[in-house]
């Protein structure tokens, strides 16, 4: 505790870089992530090697996979868009299969009515499927960002700013006051940016959020009944 | 009017919907195809909007065929109302009825008041155009449904089973109701359902389909009853089942008609 005492002061810029790491490559997953699963889901034959490639992904390991990276691109292991590559081929791995699964889980009844009303391809897709599917992309979203969260501690060892760097030095210098520090600081950014995005999507999803009530209202009202009964 | 010409539909894992199916439908009537799950009437309607396109043959609509159509444009000028689950769950009922004309142009403002009107038109009131689908009852659902069908007053309505999925005695009353509006309303329908005593109810004319959208037998509802082209008819339209053979006995001087377990079920006027 005395470590932090002394300390304090370097935690906030800190997390404001482990957030500046963080939240591009959340954001471009998402966008890239998106469009991929859509795809894969309307089409079934292409949809498999996908979401195969996808799992392969997700399980290289980051120092190879951030090596790679220097090499194909040339950019500097200090460069941000390193670290931003790594976390956004992880975050796409990690999103593809529950974007494919969210526009599964669109009622085929709904998409074939808005088409039957006249939705034209593109507007079936903004006004019908994208919102039906948010509920289920905002759970894909929560996972993506926690596992972004805590791969950027890995950047700390290809000398990238953040709270990785509380972990690496801590270590090496057998201070475990700063590890515990760091892991905690990690964790707790982890949960506040995963509550960020839960609120976001109740936000856009106002109707789900009234279906939920509805849904539980009801179970409460039936159980008097049953004790009765 | 429209106009099926020899159609066929073949879909892609090789099945057969539909062989060479010929109709015409004249505008304002109400033609009911009627027929057991899988007989094709469902590829047969949506071959109207082009949700289908057929392997073989034509549709047309006032004379025109429509593959040379915008797809988008036509469904636009369609009414389509489906089995159930067919509103958006994410937008409010009112919304919901509001989409075509929103679609086609005409301003939120002005969509919304016309959806309110529908609404009431189709005997829902106007408070429950603030809720979400999920919020109302089966019944009031399929009323929106037609609401939103017809909201684009468009000259045909396609209608797949919209009351098969409430129980009879709304689905009686929605029968009714729908009978009431195409008297004010005149417009051309294409209904689809397994529903015998729905279809004799609905219909101008019936079209009886088997396997592969064959047309077993059409005409109207009293020919088919009487006359059944064969068995096949016979037993699907349930022409020698208890509730349609009917004797009748001489009470009182009035002619009572009694079903064949020997129930009294209405009086000869
Ligand atoms: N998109 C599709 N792809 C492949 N086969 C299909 C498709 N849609 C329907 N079929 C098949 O075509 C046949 C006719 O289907 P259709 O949905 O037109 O029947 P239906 O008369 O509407 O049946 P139901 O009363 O059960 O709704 C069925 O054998 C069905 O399995
Ligand atoms: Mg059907």
């Amino acid at each position: 505790m005395k470590w932090l005492r002394n300390n304090w002061q370097e935690i906030p810029g800190l997390v404001a870089d482990h957030v500046t790491l963080s939240i591009p490559a959340i954001v471009l997953s998402v966008i890239i992530a998106v469009p991929i699963g859509r795809l894969a889901h309307k089409r079934r034959l292409i949809g498999g090697p996908v979401l195969g490639i996808a799992s392969m992904l997700y399980a290289i390991p980051s120092l190879p996979l951030i090596i790679a990276i220097l090499v194909l691109t040339g950019l500097s292991a200090r460069s941000m868009w390193t670290m931003t590559i790594a976390l956004t081929v992880y975050g796409v791995a990690l999103l593809v299969r529950t974007s494919a699964d969210a526009f599964a889980a669109v009622d085929k009844n709904v998409h074939d009515a808005a088409v039957a009303m006249g939705h034209s391809g593109t507007s079936v897709f903004w006004r019908v499927d994208l919102p039906l599917a948010v509920p289920v992309l905002v759970s894909g979203i929560r996972v993506m960002t926690v596992s972004t969260v805590s791969l950027v501690t890995v950047g700390a060892l290809v000398g990238q700013s953040g709270l990785g760097w509380l972990l690496t030095n801590g270590f090496q210098r057998g201070i475990a006051a700063e590890v515990a520090t760091g892991v905690i600081a990690t964790a707790l950014l982890a949960v506040i940016l995963d509550g960020l995005v839960m609120v976001a999507g109740r936000l856009l999803t106002p109707w789900a959020a009234r279906r939920h009530r509805r849904t539980k209202s009801a179970r409460v009202t039936a159980r008097p009944r049953s004790a009765l009964a | 009017m429209i106009e099926f010409q020899q159609v066929s539909k073949v879909y892609d894992g090789g099945t057969t919907a539909v062989a060479d199916f010929s109709l015409v439908v004249e505008s304002h009537r109400t033609v009911v195809l009627v027929g057991s799950s899988g007989s094709g009437k469902t590829t047969l309607l949506r071959m109207v909007n082009r949700m289908v396109d057929p392997t073989s043959g034509k549709v047309l609509i006032d004379g025109e065929d429509i593959s040379r159509s915008r797809a988008v444009a036509l469904r636009r000028s369609i009414g389509y109302v489906m089995q159930q689950g067919g509103l958006l769950p994410h937008r409010s009922v009112l919304d919901n009825v509001a989409t075509v004309p929103m679609l086609n142009g005409v301003s939120r403002k002005q969509a919304r008041t016309a959806a309110l009107g529908l609404l009431e038109r189709v005997g829902l009131s106007a408070a429950l155009g603030k809720r979400y689908p999920f919020e109302l009852s089966g019944g009031q659902q399929q009323r929106v449904g037609v609401a939103r069908a017809l909201a684009a007053d468009p000259n045909i309505l396609l209608m797949d089973e919209p009351f098969g999925a409430v129980d009879p005695i709304v689905r009686r009353e929605l029968q009714d109701e729908l009978l009431r509006l195409q008297a004010e309303l005149g417009k051309t329908i294409l209904f689809v359902t397994h529903d015998v005593d729905e279809a004799f109810r609905l219909a101008d004319e019936v079209v009886v389909l088997r396997e592969h959208a064959v047309v077993a037998q059409r005409g109207q509802a009293a020919e088919i009853l009487a006359e059944p082209a064969d068995d096949f008819v016979r037993t699907f339209v349930g022409a020698n089942q208890e509730g349609r053979m009917l004797t009748t006995h001489q009470v009182g001087g009035r002619t009572v008609a009694v079903d064949q377990a020997g129930r009294p079920v209405g009086i000869l006027s």
